[in-house]
């Protein structure tokens, strides 16, 4: 067994149990205030704020146990298969079956999380509700939330495509592609499935229109993590299996130096397309989409927050200037 | 953003409260027809309510005509201006017909309808 793929993989199983041993000691109180930065609201006042992290802990750490969980399953699948001498391919990319463990271990571990949560009881005290259904396009990016239902079927088709063309991958069986691929097809059901009726349906008593805009924070941020995790293993599945596929099928067609260009071009094609979505992803600041949809006057507020402070950092940078030009001509 | 508040201490029932901000939402075009409404068993949990309280208020407002409910989509948000004008339309036309079979006098029928408006 290649020593260096073992050392990958001993490292890919160490920085998992790290962030899980991480999530299991980090305060309360640092946690919440990165969530409430993430989350575009302000951090409540006590008793509203210990509940709050309360579940703020519970959810990173089920989700971050998940992730470490299903890291080692991973690995230890990786390790089985070499023992057991089953066909892989000859390069390191085998340490992508531990990445996909990871990031289902994770959106499992959040789902986990909503199922064990404590649900409050009533206090006597009025109680709020929203009057309209919960739709997970209430809280999910479009872009994200459609990019994920694409990708995951692009990544079927691709490592189907292979299963039925084995010699597309070198002549090697595309364990990788096809097992990224049925990793994003899971996270596909565990987002539709888990998301609707789980996360989504989860009953919460709140008592303030506060705590209900933290509660839609956590669905929120509980639902991007069942999202990214399609994302990341359907969008792996179909650039390891899109590749190889695109070769085999310009090969007999074009000439060497054409496959080669031709390669070349769609390489530099998905790199420019990835950063385009990244920076169509940053525009869009998906962890504010439920603020636009469910709370717009928040939204609204927190914009004219942000741009008074582009403006005030823009007037101190021009005044700065100036000082500068003064001292200059003095 | 349409919220419901539901007061446990308020002499009001609380089927009561729900039914009454329900379809003051609508009116105000807060719930626009065609607008979902959560399940009975979803509202009842959010709202720590017996299922059987949401249930009734729904079960009102669906015989007045605000809300239906279309199979798998779930209850519906069915209330309109014209919607209304129909619903009174259709009771006036069974008014008309009751007062027919009973031989009550259309004079007598406009006297009653106008106490009752003026109440």
């Amino acid at each position: 067994m290649d020593p260096f793929l073992i050392g990958l993989l001993g490292l890919y199983v160490a920085l998992a149990l790290g962030i899980a041993i991480w999530s299991l000691s980090i305060r309360g109180t640092r946690a919440a205030q990165r969530a409430s930065r993430q989350a575009g609201l302000a951090l409540p006042e006590e008793p509203l704020r210990g509940t709050l992290v309360r579940r703020l802990l519970h959810t990173l750490r089920w989700s971050n146990c998940g992730a470490a969980v299903g890291a080692v399953l991973g690995v230890a699948a990786c390790l089985i298969a070499i023992e057991h001498d089953v066909p892989l391919p000859e390069n390191n990319s085998i340490v992508w079956l531990a990445f996909a463990g990871f990031v289902l271990g994770g959106s499992v571990g959040a789902v986990l999380a909503v199922l064990t949560a404590r649900t409050p009881d009533a206090t006597g005290r009025p109680r709020i509700a929203r009057a309209s259904r919960r739709e997970l396009g209430d809280y999910l990016d479009p872009f994200e939330l459609n990019g994920a239902r694409v990708v995951a079927v692009l990544g079927a088709i691709v490592a189907g495509a292979m299963l039925v063309w084995p010699s597309a991958y070198f002549g090697f069986p595309p364990a990788v592609t096809v097992l990224l691929a049925a990793t994003g097809l899971v996270a596909w059901a565990i987002l539709e499935l888990g998301g609707r009726f789980v996360v989504l349906a989860r009953p919460r008593i709140v008592e303030s229109e506060a705590e209900l805009a933290w509660d839609d924070a956590f669905r929120s941020a509980d639902l991007r993590r069942l999202v990214t995790a399609v994302l990341m293993s359907s969008t792996y599945a179909t650039v390891f299996g899109g590749f190889p596929l695109l070769f085999e099928a310009v090969n007999p067609m074009l000439s060497d130096t054409g496959v080669m260009v031709l390669v070349n071009v769609s390489f530099y094609v998905l790199f420019g397309a990835g950063v385009v979505m990244l920076v169509i992803t940053l525009r869009r600041s998906p962890e504010h989409h439920y603020l636009r949809r469910l709370w717009p006057e928040l939204a609204e507020r927190n914009a004219a927050a942000a741009d008074a402070r582009v403006a005030a950092a823009q007037a101190a940078a021009n005044a700065r200037a100036a000082d500068h030009g003064a001292e200059g001509s003095r | 953003m349409s919220l419901l508040v539901i007061d446990p201490a308020s002499p009001t029932p609380p089927f009561e409260q729900l039914r009454a901000q329900l379809l003051a939402q609508m009116q105000a075009g807060e719930l626009a027809a065609g607008a979902r409404l959560p399940t009975v068993r979803q509202l009842a949990s959010d709202l720590g309510l017996a299922p059987g309280t949401v249930a009734r208020a729904y079960k009102e407002l669906e015989a007045s005509g605000a809300i239906e409910t279309r199979g798998r989509a779930g209850t519906v948000v069915a209330w309109s201006a014209d919607a209304g004008e129909r619903r009174v339309q259709q009771l006036a036309a069974q008014l008309a017909a009751v007062a027919r079979e009973h031989r009550v006098p259309a004079t007598r029928v406009r006297a009653l309808l106008d106490a009752a408006l003026g109440a």
